[in-house]
């Protein structure tokens, strides 16, 4: 067990000057802008570090409190890269709200959006399954004041929608937690890996149920997922950004981990203890996440909608990709994950430049290229990325899923058909965008000039994706490694948190 | 530093500088034409046999990719770059909103395609190439009808790519290698013990095959996206792109040599057998269909379908007549479609329009046009001593030698109606009277002109030099361990019952053709009319709602054939793809409805989907 | 471990809270209501994490010399951690409950109404 304490600034910085942004936003309102900017771009260099110096696995271990005694933070080679696509993705948002964040309580903003990184973070890189509570209610409640925030109504809308399905999901998530302790005593995520065996089957699979259905909410799957289009669409776009890229990679990080690495059995193909297999429930959920959210993505005429919709059926293919239970399946999620926070951030951060110049309908995008050739090119990138055409990183991730999915077989060959017939339909409403970005003269010749500031974080994720796209090994590697964590649960997780367990 | 390497990062250097400079027009269509010639200055460098591989950490391994150089690939770059040069030397003057980069990404997908030696980088560059091109079609003439054209096209080319990423995986997963030499050979090992495997998998390829050629049933994208695509890119689009398919096929079709001595049809295995008819009737499609258009790009977008059909059912034959007739034809169809589509777009550039019945007598302003059009439709109907006679006669030596009589029969069908839409394009577009409206069109610009000079060139000189062309098939033939045919100089063509020469053809031609001339010089003199110039006895024509176009005598061109066909149009396979997207859109509509915005309806999914789970688990327990 | 199932009653208490929760927040069209639907189903949250805790016939979880914290090999003390569980649940029940009236406040002040049903935007 290797032990950096150090690296519970990656948790406690973001939070300590989250908290500390009202003071700066005394001296200066720009101030507090920059200083996320600074606070996020310390998370990405640290980040960076452990992962190039190969500085994990390791675990944070507050007083002396050994796991499974104390609460640790646990950072595998899965949270590593994990915690540098959000804290990435974070600074590329943050210096994005230095141009757009300009109305109403900025500093406010600031301190919530801060928060936000700084929870998921720590979601990500807890290893008790209480504070995964915590960490998701702090989550929670900075994005619903975060989608609440914007001079429109339907932000309001759309932020009380959050909370109620989401409070509700964090209730069923409690109960779950609460019924697993009962059994073990414990909330150490590797004590109860340990020892999921030990447990009374029925409640196990309750418990399990009540877990899935609590994190589908935060992981976008449906039936738990009505919040998302009203709330994406209420959103300001750098919100719907962060939602998007931050909040929805943390959320099926957890269903993620509590799945396989709780609840797993481990085998040619990952299932989980208990009467019903969590995996074969997840595998549905997002098999019918992806349908239903491609087919009504495919009829919407507003772009934000259709872009909520999207994402909501790409977190979709990635449940399906980890449920398929082998090393390259979980590979093929993690590669997914990333590429599709990648560029649905970028659009949605594009979105918000071109709505700030006229509407957000489809028709809107007509004559793009003749207003902004930069913006749109970046949003065809993102587009071409999401369909998984070559060129950009998303080839790579759908390559990988639909291998792993016909090398598991079985019903696998046929839910790949359906999911590979509604990326055909997503290529449709994708590239009608494209065609009307391309073909169409626009309505008012009226040039877009994008600033230096959102043009940066565009322009940054537009290459991270051609660079994926020609190199995927830049992604390759790591994500092979950390699917080890998550489909060997005793080598991969366990025994880094407590070498010492017996059990299992 | 490998010169294959070459082949793919030389286009990909252009296209980038292509991207940057595309403001300026000029600039950028020369940075095309000599991103062109330098890939064909690579080319001359590259021999048969020649490889490069790296390997690529990917999927937890590291997965072995490469190029290499067989008689075929360096068949088809030849090809492909020569032709690309030609066009993109005609298009530096071509005004079209057509972007050179994406015309060069398809470049270096394309010779990433024909030098791949795995199924990974094959998909790579097949799909780079499907997205290049679709984005290269949103720049058509009319907008609303180019998006429309790129849809359905995109909609069908990933559809079709999806089916081939299916295939590699279900063989990939036998083989546990991407690499396609072994997992042809696999296939041809377990072909005796697993037929049913074996079609199935190869099918999945099929699929994506026949949607890039625009094979039945799969043609229906073709007319809609050639019409309406940019004028600079659409005779790549129909001459070059079209052949990946072919390429496709000819990776597949050496399974069926290990069924030879397995009954099946007429002496061909049954996969053979099928192909073959789909090749024919893709041909009697598209040439029925030609006849009816009035659209001139859409006319020789079924054309062009349809002499696919013919390479098909050629090459499908796996014989050696048959697969030398089959990518002799495709070497044609490379040159006389390529000359037709450079001289409509020309005619459409200078006219401003693509509908045949209102043009007429341009062949007055555009002599040279003119002649390069004739040219290129006498080669595509056959006409000796043009580039098209050649293969043509082989395609049905290759039949007849197979007893395949009714497939024959539609293919000959075929080539008859073929003759009847080229010669509605001939007259209506450039005989009959000049309308007063294109008085002042002009001759094209002489870079135009030059490429015309070329293409007439070629065009004749492999009509009657056959042997050209016909040496490196022979050896492609030879690559797949089948006999090459017997070579008897550089003007011979050798079938399969005779041979023939096609100079003394030439010199019968050229005699006919003065004996002809001298007649019509001899004979009385002719008077030029106007098109309004007509007997109307006494009665106002515009009191039967006559109109200007309708003198153009080409209206209507063959309005009682079209009553005889109607009929058999209501079958409509367009219909079937067009009626399945609106299912689809419907179904996504009725979707859409559980997205109420209510936030109890939610609450209710969430709430409801729970206690499902619930009792399924108690059930399960 | 402790056996919580002996606490049937508190469980039964604990479970009806949730439900009349749901069943509030899912059958009332008033924001406010819906709130306190919420608020309920955080309550019986609360109530089930204590009583998982304690059992009728469990001891405080403090070694003196007259409690015995273990009796027959069996720990019959309470469990504590339950107890700072219930602590966190509760704050953070508090502050989902404040941010849900602040932002209900605002939809009435920008809508007009309370009404769920009519909190939603034609597609424009």
């Amino acid at each position: 067990m290797k032990t950096y304490n150090f690296a519970a600034l990656l948790v406690g910085v973001p939070l300590l000057m989250a908290f500390s942004i009202p003071l700066f936003g005394f001296i200066s309102k720009q101030l507090a802008k920059w200083i996320t900017v600074l606070t996020l771009t310390f998370e990405f260099l640290f980040s960076l570090y452990i992962l190039l110096w190969h500085v994990y696995p390791f675990n944070v271990i507050m007083g002396n409190w050994v796991p499974p005694f104390g609460e640790n933070l646990y950072i595998g080679s899965l949270a590593t890269i994990l915690i540098v696509v959000i804290s990435f993705v974070g600074l590329m948002i943050s210096i994005y709200n230095l141009w757009s964040a300009k109305y109403g309580d900025v500093v406010h903003f600031a301190l919530l959006f801060l928060m936000f990184v700084g929870g998921s973070i720590g979601l990500i890189s807890t290893g008790d399954i209480f504070n995964v509570f915590i960490f998701m209610e702090i989550t929670g409640i900075s994005s619903y004041a975060l989608a609440a925030y914007g001079p429109e109504r339907r932000a309001l809308g759309g932020a009380f929608k959050y909370l109620v399905i989401s409070s509700i999901g964090s209730t069923l998530y409690l109960f779950g937690v609460l019924l697993i302790y009962t059994q073990l005593g414990t909330l150490n995520i590797a004590e109860i890996a340990a020892r999921i065996s030990q447990t009374t089957p029925g409640l196990l699979t309750f418990a399990g149920i009540l877990l899935v259905a609590g994190l589908a909410v935060e992981a976008e799957l449906f039936p738990f997922n009505g919040w998302v289009p009203d709330t994406y669409t209420g959103a300001i776009n750098p919100v719907s950004a962060t939602l998007s890229g931050i909040g929805s990679v943390g959320g099926v990080y957890v269903l993620i981990r509590i799945v396989m690495t709780v609840f797993g059995k481990n085998g040619n193909f990952v299932s989980t203890y208990g009467n019903l297999d969590l995996m074969t429930l997840i595998a549905i959920l997002g098999t019918a996440t992806v349908v239903i959210g491609e087919l009504s993505a495919l009829v919407q005429t507003n772009i934000k909608k259709m872009l909520a919709y999207s994402s909501m059926a790409q977190m979709g293919l990635v449940a399906m990709a980890f449920s398929i239970g082998s090393r390259l399946g979980a590979y093929a999620g993690i590669f997914q994950l990333i590429n599709h926070s990648i560029a649905k951030a970028m659009l949605f951060l594009i979105l918000g430049v071109i709505v700030s110049f006229g509407g957000e309908r489809v028709e809107d995008m007509k004559g793009l290229w003749y207003k902004s050739p930069f913006l749109a090119v970046t949003f065809t990138i993102g587009a071409l990325s999401l369909l998984g055409l070559p060129l950009f990183g998303g080839f790579w991730s759908k390559f990988a899923l639909v291998d792993a999915s016909f090398q598991r077989g079985g019903w696998y060959d046929f839910i790949m058909a359906i999911v590979l017939f509604a990326s055909v339909v997503e290529a449709f409403y994708y590239l009608k965008v494209v065609g009307y970005i391309f073909t169409s003269k626009p309505a008012v010749s009226e040039k877009i000039k994008v600033e230096i500031s959102p043009a940066i974080p565009i322009a940054a994720f537009a290459i991270l994706i051609i660079a994926i796209g020609i190199f995927p090994q830049i992604v390759s590697g790591i994500s092979y490694s950390a699917a080890h964590e998550l489909t060997d649960k005793m080598s991969g997780y366990v025994l880094n948190v407590i070498p010492t367990i017996v059990g299992h | 530093m490998s010169s294959l390497l070459a082949l793919l990062l030389v286009p990909v250097t252009g296209s980038i500088v292509a991207a940057i400079i595309q403001r300026y027009r000029l600039a950028e269509r020369l940075v095309s034409f000599s991103t062109f010639v330098v890939t064909l200055l690579f080319l001359i460098d590259i021999r048969v046999g020649d490889a490069f591989t790296w390997s690529l950490g990917f999927l937890g391994k590291n997965i072995e990719m490469g190029l290499q150089i067989t008689p075929l690939s360096i068949f088809m770059l030849y090809m492909t770059i020569a032709f690309g040069v030609l066009l993109t030397f005609f298009d530096l003057t071509e005004r079209s909103k057509m972007k050179s980069f994406l015309l060069l990404l398809t470049l270096a997908a394309s010779n990433w395609i024909f030098m791949a030696t795995d199924f990974l980088s094959f998909f790579f560059a097949w799909e780079l190439m499907g997205w290049a091109s679709i984005l290269a079609i949103f720049g058509g003439r009319r907008t609303a009808e180019s998006r429309h054209g790129a849809l359905y096209y995109a909609m069908m080319s990933i559809g079709g790519s999806y089916s081939m990423l299916i295939g590699i995986f279900l063989l990939s997963n036998l083989t546990g290698s991407f690499s396609i030499q072994q997992n042809v050979s696999y296939l041809v090992s377990i072909m005796t013990v697993h037929p049913w495997w074996v079609l199935g998998i190869v099918s999945m390829f099929f699929v994506a095959f026949m949607v890039k050629s625009g094979i039945f049933p799969f043609h229906t994208w073709v007319p809609y996206t050639y019409g309406e695509s940019p004028d600079g890119f659409v005779p790549y689009l129909s001459s070059v792109m079209s052949k990946y398919g072919i390429y496709g096929f000819l990776i597949f079709l050496p399974l069926t040599l290990s069924l030879r001595n397995v009954p099946g049809v007429l002496g061909l295995p049954w996969p053979n057998y099928t192909l073959v008819w789909f090749g024919s009737i893709t041909a009697v499609v598209g040439s029925v269909l030609a006849f009816m258009q009035d659209d001139v790009k859409k006319l020789f977008a079924y054309s062009s379908f349809s002499n696919l059909g013919f390479i098909l059912a050629a090459i499908a034959l796996f014989t050696p007549i048959g697969l030398t007739a089959g990518l002799f034809h495709a070497f044609n169809h490379l040159l006389f479609n390529g000359a037709i589509f450079i001289t409509v777009v020309a005619v459409i550039s200078k006219v401003g329009i693509t509908r045949m019945s209102e043009m007429g007598g341009l062949w007055q302003k555009m002599p040279l046009t003119f002649l390069t059009f004739f040219v290129g439709i006498a080669s595509a109907a056959g006409i000796p001593p043009f580039a098209g006679f050649g293969s043509k006669w082989m395609i049905f030596q290759a039949m007849i030698s197979h007893g395949l009589i009714f497939a024959t029969v539609l293919l000959f069908f075929a080539s008859i109606a073929s003759f009847l839409y080229l010669m509605r394009a001939f007259h209506a577009i450039f005989l009959g009277q000049l309308s007063h409206k294109y008085d002042n069109v002009k001759e094209i610009s002489a870079i135009g002109k030059i490429t015309e000079v070329f293409l007439i060139g070629a065009l004749i000189f492999f009509g009657i030099f056959p042997g050209f062309i016909l040496d490196p098939i022979n050896s492609i033939v030879g690559s797949f361990g089948l006999k090459p045919l017997p070579t008897s100089g550089y003007e011979y063509i050798n079938g399969f019952f005779s041979s023939v020469n096609m100079v003394s053809i030439f010199i019968v031609v050229i005699v006919a053709f003065i004996f002809g001339f001298l007649l019509f010089a001899v004979s009385a003199k002719h008077k030029k009319v106007p098109q309004e110039d007509n007997y109307t006895a006494g009665q106002i024509p515009k009191d039967w709602n006559l109109t200007p176009e309708m003198y153009q005598f080409s209206y209507d061109f063959y309005e009682p054939m079209d009553k005889e066909i109607a009929p058999f149009l209501k079958i409509k396979i367009d219909g079937f793809f067009k009626g399945f997207g609106d299912s689809v859109e419907y179904l996504g509509s009725s979707i859409k409805e559980i997205f109420t915005g209510n936030v109890q309806i939610y609450t209710y999914l969430a709430i409801g989907g729970l206690v499902i789970f619930v009792i399924a688990g108690w059930i399960v327990w | 471990m402790i056996d919580f199932l002996q606490n049937w009653i508190y469980l039964t208490g604990a479970m009806a809270l949730v439900g009349i929760g749901l069943y509030i927040v899912l059958t009332n069209t008033n924001i406010l209501r819906i709130i306190v639907g919420l608020n309920i189903v955080d309550s019986g949250t609360n109530l089930f994490i204590v009583t998982i805790a304690w059992h009728p016939k469990s001891v405080m979880p403090i070694y003196t010399a007259t409690n015995n914290l273990v009796v027959d090999g069996h720990v019959v003390a309470a469990d504590p951690l339950p107890q700072s569980l219930v602590l966190t649940a509760i704050v953070i029940g508090l502050g989902t409950t404040a941010l849900a009236l602040a932002i209900a406040v605002k939809i009435y002040q920008k809508y007009g109404t309370l009404d769920v049903r009519k909190i939603k935007e034609e597609d424009k």
